[in-house]
């Protein structure tokens, strides 16, 4: 195998990708782990940075052309050649004999002092600056002290972890606590840092990095603490309120939670993502008309936001207001074919409070018509009341006195009465 | 004061989300008819058949198909096999199973990462169809859940393996309150209502799959449906805020 197989790297003149590629081998080489292994691995790693420059020196001269080796093969052999020949007096010496405790010393002060600049930590040039002038044993010192230093100097933002993962292959070293959290971008910029002002900033930015490292986690009751120690130090970061607001929404803290994302909004008013947390904890806190104003203000801003219909719909739903709401389940329907469980058991509500009202309209009617009908029987109940009273009462107890014609009046009563009970019966069905 | 039957009623109503469905939980009780006024009345005794959710047939040749049938679901859903591996499926369930943990570090994540970034990250996995399903759910329904997030999908799966163990004879029913008690507790403190519990419990069903299609949503919401909305439905008659202690 070359020395680029060896690298596990195509062959390159950029010194970068091959002290990149080395420090990524080293995990697999460790010097006390397998001795031989790592001496192949350095002098593979010498190999090729002494080409890297042989061509950048070329280079320098006229433009690199391929053809002006005869065979690139034979260069490299050449070149293998020159470090078997070398192999014996090479000698890879520990740490400790390679490279004094003192200047050990000096690299990581000069390291912690970067990093102890909050305004120059956050460049991605001063940092730059600082490892192209590392030698290589410094850089391999470095290599493999990196994740230990980092893991005790963890706020950065996420330029600098991009570009010190570049370097020394950081997040994939099992001993760096914070892979997790640094490779994503979660916005946690230095930018709004006024140097002009004497804020604690960088008590500010670790506060801030252990919120989102706990976040992360699922802690997030601790998120929160850490939050409420960095307003107390900085406050005017959206990012941060945008935590706090989705911590709290989390743990059903709703009240605090709009709080929470109300401020990010003063920060940012046009963030939807703040506009639907805070929709949502207002519908979840039952203060329906101002979680409608907000999922209003976002349906506003963008018609298709399919959180936005669904807490509208939501919050119609929950007042009952399902005509209302019908407009918004057309438009969600369309915008979401495959469906949204919440919504499918609003729909479900809603047809079935729609054929509630439908039955109810039908029963109505039948009420109505059954009054009606029942008015008019009454009529004839009062008239023939009437009757009895007026005319055929006076007669007949007249004719009772006058015994035995009263029999027949009687008998007339009777019928009338039986007729009126009747009718009262029919009405009534 | 509670009876101890409703309590019970409680606790197994909890498997109505489970991968096995609430349909036998209803077809007892349309066999106890009328289920609920007996309840009431105090003529109703939670029966083995209540409790395992499987109406026994009087035909023995039935009731072998039933079990077969049964025991084909555990093997093909959850690997049980014989009453080792039941422990170890129902231990794996009881204690939390690596689907919630998994849905609740990728919803960490992407509740941290602002929106655009949220974007771009599930778009990156377009290529991955299973993982990009995965996370679109997560950022579907990231707002409804509570931080317990599919906690209910382990418990209402625990439950329903409780009684499917009891009616094939890997569980004894001395064991059961040492499993359920715990749960149904758990799910107390952290769900809010049934319907709560219902929905957490669908989506981690609906997380939990391969591949989310217009079938396997609408299985998923079948299910939910009838659970929460059904009038006999353990859900309508049962308060949620019920003392279990």
């Amino acid at each position: 195998m070359d020395v680029w197989g060896i690298l596990g790297i195509e062959r390159t003149a950029d010194t970068k990708v091959i002290k990149r590629a080395y420090a990524k081998m080293l995990k697999d080489y460790h010097p006390e782990d397998d001795p031989e292994g790592f001496m192949r691995l350095r002098k593979a790693y010498e190999a090729a940075l002494e080409q890297a420059h042989t061509v950048s020196e070329d280079a320098e001269i006229r433009v690199f052309d391929i053809s002006s080796f005869e065979d690139s093969n034979q260069y490299l052999r050449k070149n293998l050649s020159k470090l078997e020949d070398n192999s014996n007096s090479v000698n890879i010496r520990s740490d400790k004999e390679e490279f004094p405790k003192d200047k050990k010393e000096q690299l990581l002060q000069k390291v912690e002092l970067l990093y102890s600049d909050i305004f120059k930590r956050r460049e991605v040039k001063f940092w730059q600056d600082l490892f192209a002038e590392l030698t290589v044993d410094e850089y391999h010192y470095l290599t493999d002290k990196a994740w230990d230093f980092f893991n005790k100097n963890c706020s950065l933002p996420y330029e600098v972890w991009k570009f010190i993962n570049s370097e020394f292959s950081i997040f994939e070293d099992e001993r760096f606590r914070w892979t997790k959290v640094v490779q994503h971008d979660f916005g946690l910029s230095f930018d709004c840092f006024d140097q002009s002002l004497t804020v604690d900033y960088s008590s500010y930015a670790e506060n801030r990095f252990y919120a989102f490292e706990c976040f992360v986690r699922g802690d997030y009751k601790s998120t929160v603490q850490h939050i409420q120690e960095a307003e107390k130090i900085f406050c005017k970061d959206f990012v941060l309120y945008r935590l706090k607001g989705i911590a709290l929404y989390l743990m059903r803290n709703y009240t605090q939670a709009i709080e929470a994302f109300s401020s990010a909004l003063s920060l940012n008013g046009n963030d939807l993502e703040m506009l639907l947390f805070r929709g949502n904890a207002f519908l979840n806190n039952s203060e329906y008309k101002k979680a409608t104003m907000d999922f209003y203000i976002v349906l506003k801003t963008d018609m298709d936001n399919v959180d936005g219909l669904k807490g509208m719909i939501m919050c119609f739903c929950a007042q009952k207001k399902y005509r209302s709401a019908d407009k918004y389940f057309r438009i969600f329907m369309k915008k979401c074919p495959l469906g949204d469980v919440q919504i499918g058991m609003l729909l479900d509500e809603c047809q079935r409070d729609r054929l509630m009202n439908k039955v109810g309209g039908i029963l109505n009617r039948i009420n109505k018509v059954n009054d009606i009908a029942f008015n008019e029987e009454t009529a004839l109940f009062y008239c023939i009341k009437f009757t009895l009273i007026t005319f055929i009462a006076p007669p007949v107890l007249y004719v009772v006195l006058l015994y035995p014609k009263g029999y027949i009046y009687i008998g007339i009563l009777i019928l009338l009465y039986l007729t009126n009970k009747i009718l009262k019966r029919k009405s009534k069905k | 004061m509670i009876s101890t039957e409703l309590k019970q009623l409680w606790k197994i109503s909890l498997s109505m989300t489970s991968t096995w469905g609430p349909e036998k939980d209803f077809e007892l009780m349309e066999k106890y008819k009328p289920f609920w006024k007996k309840l009431k009345r105090g003529k109703l005794r939670i029966t083995s058949e209540i409790l395992h959710g499987v109406s026994e047939s009087s035909s023995s040749f039935f009731e072998r198909q039933q079990s077969s049938r049964i025991k084909t679901y555990l093997q093909k859903v959850f690997y049980i096999f014989d009453e080792d591996s039941y422990r170890k499926c129902l231990d794996y369930f009881f204690n939390g199973t690596n689907i919630k943990k998994s849905f609740e570090d990728k919803r960490n994540l992407i509740l941290a990462l602002p929106q655009k970034e949220r974007s771009l990250y599930i778009n990156s996995f377009a290529h991955q169809r299973e993982e990009h399903g995965k996370l679109s759910i997560i950022n579907q329904y990231c707002t409804a859940l509570p931080s317990e997030g599919i906690m209910a999908y382990d418990i209402s799966n625990c439950v329903c393996i409780c009684r499917l163990g009891l009616y094939q004879g890997y569980l004894k029913e001395g064991e059961l309150s040492s499993y359920l008690d715990p749960l149904a507790l758990k799910a107390q403190e952290n769900y809010s209502s049934f319907e709560e519990f219902g929905l957490s419990s669908i989506v981690g069903l609906l997380y939990s799959m391969d591949e989310v299609d217009l079938n396997a949503y609408n299985y998923c919401m079948d299910k939910l449906k009838l659970a929460v909305t059904h009038p006999q439905s353990y859900w309508n008659n049962i308060d949620w805020n019920l003392n279990l202690s």
